[in-house]
């Protein structure tokens, strides 16, 4: 076991740098969360269009699920890739709940992160026994077993053809359908999702902030930084390890009720291994171990292949007609431009985008100071 | 009884396409500590290219050239990437070879398009047949050309300097360096070996009466099971898992139609996997060293 | 810090709502020409929409798909239109995935008239309960049964089911199947829900014929490498004819592997499980391999296809011919005659698009026998036609379009 102690911590996260003038750093913080929570109220009027809208309300659904995988990889440094199948997990008690049983959003969501995150800590004495690459490559296996459950278990799954979702009715109002008021809609379908996603992303951001903050938090990290050693100064690992695989799977869980009610219906195929890479890809792009970082990353990804696709109408020798038999096409440059982006990101600013964004900020801040 | 056989042998040769593929991923695990998810698209790239050059050059030269391209892509990615970000952690590695991975997926289908394409095998349709058992040429050749780079393998890792230098690395990194041993030639040997084993498994994947197609890749990726079945940084384990997993597909077909809606046969092998973790967190033929946070 | 902005929020969302009101609710107008107009409709163009996987799994039939359909509109328009607008289609890529679907299907529904195509079950499952709320009318191309029967989508072109219920019947036929001379055939199909559509279709189609019986129906799993347990039973089943609902890939594995294990029936397959570029790996194996066609070829001589030619030479010319872009084709003519209905009805709104479909007849220009779209739940054709393989893998046709009797008892024991 010596060669585990003495080999480099090559799993642990890059750690942000401290910075030197703490006080005016929280206070910068806080602007930027002032200013971000304020944008984001008034986003669904300033006219965008519904497919921007769409490509938003999805990924503050996706940053719901990326805070899961920031509570498992940031915190505790455990690689998963089974987080579609907890995503799987809560989509189909959601749905069973609010279909089946006919219960309002405010029993089907919270009970999608209680399932989902009962079977991450039934599934965590396996996770803790495996380490490192092998648990990574391992807990595919979650996702290939969880689509095989799916498509078999038709009377809760629906089959290969799939099944409703929960729908989410607040005064008797389905959401799908906007929000109407005296036969006049006061908000469209996506303004009135946009802030019903919002709502739930806030209430999980903050429950993540405050499990950083205890003393909880402080052992995932510690677990993350030096395993052995954790256990040898009084952590307990596995608790704390079980513990982190239970919060990550229930906040999947969440974020697979939510996706599939705002889908309207959904089916077996949905759950796949590209979708569990997609969180881990925001959470390292976003920036590891932060909550910014999950939310940056979450937008970032979704909204990047709709960026480029829309770019590429501007861009010469990109054919914007169907092709067979090869080409550049937008779908395809918007494909590539995405793995170029993770690629590129990770070499530059292997901390995330959190960094980069911050770098501005501390680049006018250290003028300031140079000035005085 | 020839049925059993039969799948068998269809599964054996499955099998061994799969220990192919594993045995690249495997090497890279031992040389350069990292899991490349874009060894699928490598896979693809190299049947691609034997298939683009076989109208206008004899097999071998095809087979060669895609060597040769798939090598070159592979040591690029390498040096380009892997070296700048080993130091930087594990996560952002295989996040950065699945970035790579998108990348090579998108380029394949702007080069060569979304369409289904022909076989890429080096024998034809053709079978011999054994006591009842039929054998296609193509699982023949599969089974023959696996021995022979397993037995090339194996000389090379355990005769030449080279391979005893690579097993060094794996081994210990630092004692390596102290060694005189220059780590990072090692690591592009180490891609290098998986590139070629590449083509190698995708001229058996692509053979008749399977075609190539923009799916090939994800098809190389069920060798995942096979990977850590066998343990990540065992070369036997490689091929061990490989025919696990090959004969668990085809038996499985042949004999679990009738239970489990008759996708059986496809989640066992997934299934299989979690079991072995539960029992050696470390695969059947793994060591522990590998454990490595 | 966040626990006391919560509170600040909500109130800011509630002000932000009440003071802004009433948008989004989209009402109709009425065009220069008197014609209502709904979403997506002005006096000089109608957007329809087009879903369909450009850069995923089944990129290759769709992007030829698209391509047909888009040179009928490029074709519609250079005539002038439907009634004097433009048909512009607006494309979204549903990578076959469907979070993407619904994505793609939000994005534009507020902006087009109706979904030209949506492609693929996984994709249509993805956005069916969207289309219904939305009441927005759609074409389908997942031609089978389950799909027809989803509410707003039709499918204007016989289904799978139907053309392998045709292909049971001519292989009875051309065997001289009757109660003394027994026929055996076979289904391999996939495990799914669709799978176990067409193999019942088989089963109907063969009950409904004497001397016919259905011997065995092996499965595929999606992710299948090897053929040879499915090609087993059927040996050992003795079918001297294979029906095949299968994909392309698939259907070079089975007829391969049998080929090795040297079992040769007759092969018939739907439309769907042929590509050309299989002719090439399964050069030699195809003397007996048939497919029931539900539309024409490339190679017909019939009005419809010159008209496609001519368009694809015009508007396309780079594109490499494909028998997808037939299917796509008859898609657009089947669009064009909805919209152009609508708008002599005057009413170019979703409801009237919606009315226009009902009980449509499209003129198909000889590609096919002309369709009545019924009331979107029934089978608008029960016509297929038998081809054979050419040596580049064209579809060679061997004879006319026929409607069999067991396709249509198939029909009518299932309220179709």
């Amino acid at each position: 076991m010596t060669t585990t102690v003495s080999a480099p911590p090559t799993g642990s996260a890059p750690q942000p740098e401290v910075a030197p003038a703490r006080r005016r750093r929280v206070r910068a913080g806080t602007i930027g969360l002032v200013a971000w929570l304020l944008g984001m109220v008034l986003v669904p009027w300033l006219g965008i269009s519904d497919l921007w809208m769409g490509v938003g309300i999805f990924a503050i659904i996706a940053a719901v699920g990326a805070l899961g995988i920031q509570v498992i990889m940031g915190f505790t440094g455990q690689i998963s890739l089974g987080h579609s199948a907890f995503m799987a997990i809560g989509a189909y008690s959601s749905a069973w709940l609010g279909v089946e049983q006919e219960q309002p959003f405010w029993v089907w969501l919270p009970a999608a992160a209680l399932v989902a995150g009962l079977a991450g800590a039934l599934f965590a004495p396996i996770a803790v026994r495996i380490r490192g690459l092998y648990l990574a490559v391992g807990t595919i296996a979650l996702v290939f077993i969880g689509a095989y459950v799916w498509e078999t278990w038709t009377t809760v799954s629906g089959g290969a053809g799939g099944r409703l979702a929960a729908p989410v009715e607040i005064n008797g109002q389905d959401l799908l359908d906007g929000y109407w008021s005296g036969g006049t809609q006061v908000m469209t379908l996506f303004q009135a999702w946009w802030y019903f996603a919002f709502a739930v992303l806030l209430v999980v951001m903050v429950l993540t902030w405050n499990i950083r903050r205890s003393r909880l938090g402080r052992s995932m990290l510690a677990v993350r930084d030096r395993d052995l050693a954790a256990g040898v100064v009084g952590i307990p690992v596995t608790q704390t390890k079980t513990v982190a695989f239970a919060i990550s799977s229930a906040f999947a869980g969440v974020s697979g009720a939510l996706l599939t009610a705002y889908m309207g219906y959904f089916t077996p195929g949905q759950w796949s291994l590209m979708l569990s890479i997609d969180f881990i890809a925001m959470v390292v792009i976003g920036g590891l171990g932060t909550i910014t970082g999950a939310v940056l990353g979450a937008f970032f990804f979704r909204a990047v292949p709709e960026v480029v696709n829309w770019l590429s109408a501007y861009l010469p020798g990109i054919s914007q007609d169907a092709k067979v038999d090869g080409g550049v096409t937008a779908p395809l440059l918007s494909q590539f431009v995405y793995g170029l982006l993770i690629v590129v990101i990770l070499i530059f600013e292997p901390r995330g985008l959190n960094q980069l964004c911050r770098k501005p900020f501390r680049w006018i801040q250290q003028r300031r100071e140079g000035a005085r | 009884m020839t049925l059993f056989l039969q799948l068998g042998f269809q599964g054996i040769a499955l099998g061994m396409v799969y220990a192919l593929i594993a045995l690249g991923f495997v090497i890279m695990t031992k040389g350069s500590n990292t899991f490349n998810f874009a060894h699928g698209e490598f896979v693809a790239v190299g049947a691609y290219v034997v298939l683009a050059l076989m109208p206008h050059l004899p097999y071998w030269l095809a087979f060669l050239g895609s060597i040769v391209v798939t090598v070159a892509l592979a040591l690029l990615v390498e040096a380009t990437l892997l070296r700048r970000l080993l130091d930087k952690g594990l996560t952002t590695v295989v996040l950065a070879t699945l970035g790579v991975s998108i990348m090579v997926h998108a380029l394949i289908l702007m080069v060569w398009g979304v369409g289904t394409k022909g076989s890429a095998g080096p024998v034809g349709s053709g079978t011999v047949e054994v006591g009842g058992v039929v054998l296609p040429l193509s699982g023949i050749a599969t089974i023959v050309a696996s021995v022979i780079v397993l037995a090339a393998l194996l000389v090379f890792f355990r005769r030449t300097p080279y391979g005893l230098a690579l097993r060094a690395t794996a081994s210990h990194q630092e004692a390596a360096l102290a060694q005189g041993i220059d780590i990072g030639r090692m690591f592009a040997l180490s891609w290098a070996i998986a590139a070629v084993l590449a083509v190698v498994a995708s001229i058996f994947l692509a053979s008749f009466p399977r075609v190539v197609s923009p799916s090939i890749a994800l098809v190389a990726l069920a060798a995942i099971p096979a990977v850590v079945i066998g343990g990540m940084d065992s070369l036997i384990g490689a091929v061990v898992g490989g025919l696990i997993v090959g004969l668990i597909q085809v038996l499985g077909a042949g004999y679990l139609a009738d239970y489990g809606g008759g996708k059986l046969h496809e989640v066992l092998p997934y299934v299989l996997m979690l079991l072995v973790l539960v029992v050696r967190p470390y695969g059947l033929f793994g060591s522990r060293g590998i454990e490595r946070v | 810090m966040i626990r006391k902005t919560i509170p600040v929020l909500a109130v800011g969302a509630l002000l932000a709502l009440s003071a802004c009101g009433g948008s989004g609710s989209k009402a109709s107008a009425d065009g220069e020409d008197g014609v209502e107009m709904g979403p997506g409709v002005t006096d000089k163009e109608i957007k329809v929409g087009l879903l369909t996987d450009y850069s995923g799994p089944i990129a290759e039939a769709a992007t030829s798909g698209s391509l047909g359909m888009e040179v009928k509109f490029d074709q519609v328009n250079a005539d002038g239109g439907v009634c004097g607008r433009k048909i512009v289609a607006v494309k979204g890529d549903t990578k076959y995935d469907a979070q993407q679907t619904v994505q793609a299907y939000r994005g534009m529904a507020g902006d087009v008239a109706m979904i030209g195509e949506v492609l693929g079950s996984l994709s249509i499952d993805a956005i069916k309960t969207n289309l219904e709320r939305d009441e927005m009318p759609a074409m389908a191309i997942s031609l089978n049964t389950t799909t027809m029967l989803e509410p707003n989508v039709y499918v204007p072109l016989p289904v799978f089911e139907v053309e392998l219920a045709n292909g049971v019947s001519w292989a009875a036929e051309e065997a001289g199947a009757s109660e003394d001379k027994p026929l055996k055939v076979a289904s391999v199909t996939g495990t799914d829900d669709y799978g176990k559509a067409y193999a019942s279709a088989v089963e109907a189609a063969a009950e409904a014929i004497p001397g016919v019986e259905v011997v065995a129906e092996p499965t595929f799993a999606l992710t299948d490498k090897d053929f040879t347990a499915q090609v087993s039973e059927l040996e050992e089943s003795g079918a001297d004819v294979v029906l095949l609902g299968t994909a392309p890939s698939q259907t070079a594995g089975v007829v391969g592997t049998a080929a090795q294990l040297g079992y040769q029936p007759t092969w018939i397959s739907s439309s769907g499980a042929w590509f050309a570029s299989l002719a090439e790996p399964l050069d030699g194996l195809l003397d007996k391999f048939y497919v029931s066609g539900g539309y024409g070829t490339l190679t017909d001589d019939v009005p419809g296809i010159t008209e496609l030619k001519d368009a694809l030479a015009e508007y396309a010319p780079d594109a490499a011919p494909s028998e997808f872009q037939v299917g796509g084709w008859l898609f657009g003519e089947a669009t064009v005659a909805a919209l152009t209905k609508a708008c002599e009805d005057g009413d170019l709104t979703r409801d009237g698009i919606t009315e226009a479909l009902k009980d449509l007849t499209v003129d198909y220009k000889g590609i096919t026998p002309e369709v009545n779209l019924g009331d979107g739940d029934s089978i608008v054709s029960y016509s297929s036609r038998m081809n054979s393989i050419g040596p580049k893998g064209e579809l060679v046709p061997m004879g006319d379009f026929y409607a069999s009797d067991a396709a249509k008892a198939w029909g009518e024991a299932n309220g179709y």
